[in-house]
């Protein structure tokens, strides 16, 4: 088993070589070649035989301590982040010279600032709208809150009130018109009653009628016939005029009535008199 | 092997039984056997299924279909319950149980005043302001279990829970918030990182205004008076003694609430925020000062 894991080629993630039977093959890769971007700790592990720390000069000791921690830092930082892209992800405001067209905008400084406050110096002044922008604002906001919150309160007060004021003017209305239907309803059935009954008289009227034709012409002729019919004619006419006479004969006596009791009523009137002035008289 | 012990013969039993396995359980109790599919003479030929046309082929039309009439689920295209559905505001529910469980798991700290910032910062709550969510809509769920003492501040609630809140002494705040402010509130921190001034909360639109200036679901424009006169009705009409916050130690957190005007507790709109430097930035500009305030 050893012979074989050591025949076959190992890849060491952190320095990105090869090795094959302890030989060292470099990676070919573009970053690697270049030593731009992921080169660079692949240099340092190149010279990576640290040096004895307890032979170092005295004197240059502060010097090289910060040196020496920064290359053993750079050796450690195994990410392959750019030294920006490192920054950013470490919270450290990024050093990038300002190259492209949004690096100028104040949205992008306003966020560096919020992001690292005076560090990335850009004056927290950016973070304000402008008196342009401030006068924009107020008239989108002029436009779209027209009213204050006492003025929508009260709108929307006086709109549920009219609603309200609606529905109880049409209930109103309708209680209203209910009553009207009661009274026409009950019009309505005395008519029909009236109608119905006057309906049946008319049709009794009729069957008499027949019923006395029949009689007078003992059932020898059939009720189409036009002397039948003739007949059924003259006696309603007959009936009608004994009917209409009958009726004169009532109000004329019911005239006659009224005027005796009128009479009677006017010779009791005249009596009274007559005794209240002799009563007079008298005393 | 015969034994009086009842286990030792189980035990003895267990010995010469074979093991536990798939070819000597017994069915559950409620198992039904699947009928199989037969074949041939046993069942087979065209299986129940008649002789020729759709029934035979099982090429069933789809449920619905009339065979070319117009269906009937499609007759009445009318659904007027979704006029202006996509227009509607929407509170996302949190329920009283589940907001006890985050006091209880110290995801929020009822010591302070509860608002959206709180709710959204346990990462339990997640309201999607662009899909016009208007906050949290507190729900009954859990009100019988729900025990703590809190100052809140949700954006919709219903009557059984400002009655379940304020039963233990807490105080309840109906607030609405413009989705510019939702957008500060449900991700503090990533807004005051942006540089921005703490924007200014603007008033409700005309539909929700009733529900806000209304003490009865305790709106944060309603009359203070009216709000303690209702809280002494709900708490008649439910049948619990109100609890006096006048003489609570925690007076001052359970009465502390927001400016009609501002979104952050402590905080005033106009305000900018740095957390990298600690410093609270005012504007000075007269003109700025004036458009924040009013």
């Amino acid at each position: 088993m050893t012979s074989l894991s050591g025949l076959l080629p190992t890849f060491s993630k952190e320095n990105g070589r090869l090795f094959i039977s302890g030989q060292l093959w470099k990676v070919l890769s573009p970053s690697f070649s270049t030593g731009a971007c992921r080169g660079v700790k692949t240099v340092a592990a190149e010279e990576a035989t640290l040096p004895d720390l307890d032979h170092v000069d005295a004197d240059a000791e502060d010097q090289d301590t910060s040196a020496e921690a920064e290359r053993i830092q750079k050796i450690r930082d195994i990410s392959g982040l750019r030294p920006n892209h490192r920054n950013i992800v470490h919270r450290v405001c990024p050093t990038e010279e300002k190259v492209l067209p949004h690096h100028y905008t104040t949205y992008y400084n306003k966020r560096m600032f919020g992001r690292y406050g005076y560090a990335s110096g850009v004056n927290p002044g950016l973070c304000w709208p402008t008196q342009e922008q401030l006068a924009e604002i107020k008239e989108y906001e002029r436009v779209a809150y027209p009213y204050s919150i006492m003025e929508v309160a009260k709108r929307e007060l006086e709109k549920e009130e009219a609603e309200k004021e609606r529905i109880l003017s049409r209930d109103a209305e309708v209680a209203d018109k209910y009553q009207k239907m009661l009274k026409l309803k009950e019009e309505f059935l005395k008519r029909k009653v009236k109608e119905k009954e006057e309906a049946e008289a008319a049709k009794a009227f009729k069957n008499r009628l027949i019923e006395e034709v029949r009689l007078h012409f003992n059932y020898t002729i059939n009720e189409r016939d036009e002397r039948f019919r003739l007949e059924v004619k003259e006696r309603a006419k007959q009936l009608r005029e004994k009917e209409k006479l009958e009726k004169k004969t009532l109000k004329k006596e019911k005239q006659a009535v009224d005027k005796a009791a009128k009479f009677e009523i006017q010779k009791k009137q005249l009596l009274a008199e007559e005794e209240r002035k002799a009563a007079v008289k008298s005393t | 092997m015969a034994s009086h012990r009842g286990y030792e013969k189980a035990l003895s039993m267990l010995r010469t039984l074979p093991r536990v396995s798939l070819y000597n359980v017994a069915p559950t109790p409620n198992f039904v056997k699947k009928s199989k599919r037969g074949r041939g003479q046993h069942g087979g030929d065209t299986h129940g299924a008649g002789n020729k046309g759709a029934l035979a082929r099982q090429s069933y039309t789809r449920t619905g279909f009339e065979m070319g009439n117009n269906p009937y689920y499609l007759r009445f295209p009318n659904e007027p319950y979704y006029i202006g559905q996509h227009l509607r505001r929407q509170y996302p529910p949190l329920s009283l149980g589940q907001l006890q469980l985050m006091i209880d798991t110290d995801r929020i700290n009822p010591k302070k005043p509860i608002d959206l910032v709180q709710i959204c910062n346990t990462g339990l709550y997640k309201i999607n302001v662009s899909g016009l969510h208007y906050g949290v809509h507190l729900t009954d769920d859990g009100a019988d279990n729900f025990k703590a003492k809190v100052n809140i501040e949700v954006q919709w609630a219903s009557e059984p829970v400002i009655a379940a809140i304020e039963r233990n002494g807490g105080t309840i705040t109906t607030a609405f918030y413009d989705p510019r402010c939702l957008h500060a509130l449900t991700k503090a921190k990533k807004f005051l990182e942006s540089g921005e001034p703490i924007p200014k909360r603007m008033i409700p639109p005309e539909d929700a205004i009733k529900a806000y200036t209304d003490p009865k679901f305790r709106g944060y424009l309603a009359d203070p008076d009216k709000i303690s006169w209702e809280r002494l009705v709900l708490a008649q009409k439910y049948g619990y003694t109100l609890p006096k916050i006048e003489e609570d130690p925690d007076h001052e957190m359970l009465t502390a609430r927001k400016d009609p005007r501002q979104i952050f507790f402590g905080l005033e709109p106009g305000w900018v925020i740095n957390l990298v430097d600690r410093i609270i930035l005012k504007p000075t500009d007269p003109e700025l000062k004036e458009y924040y305030k009013g």
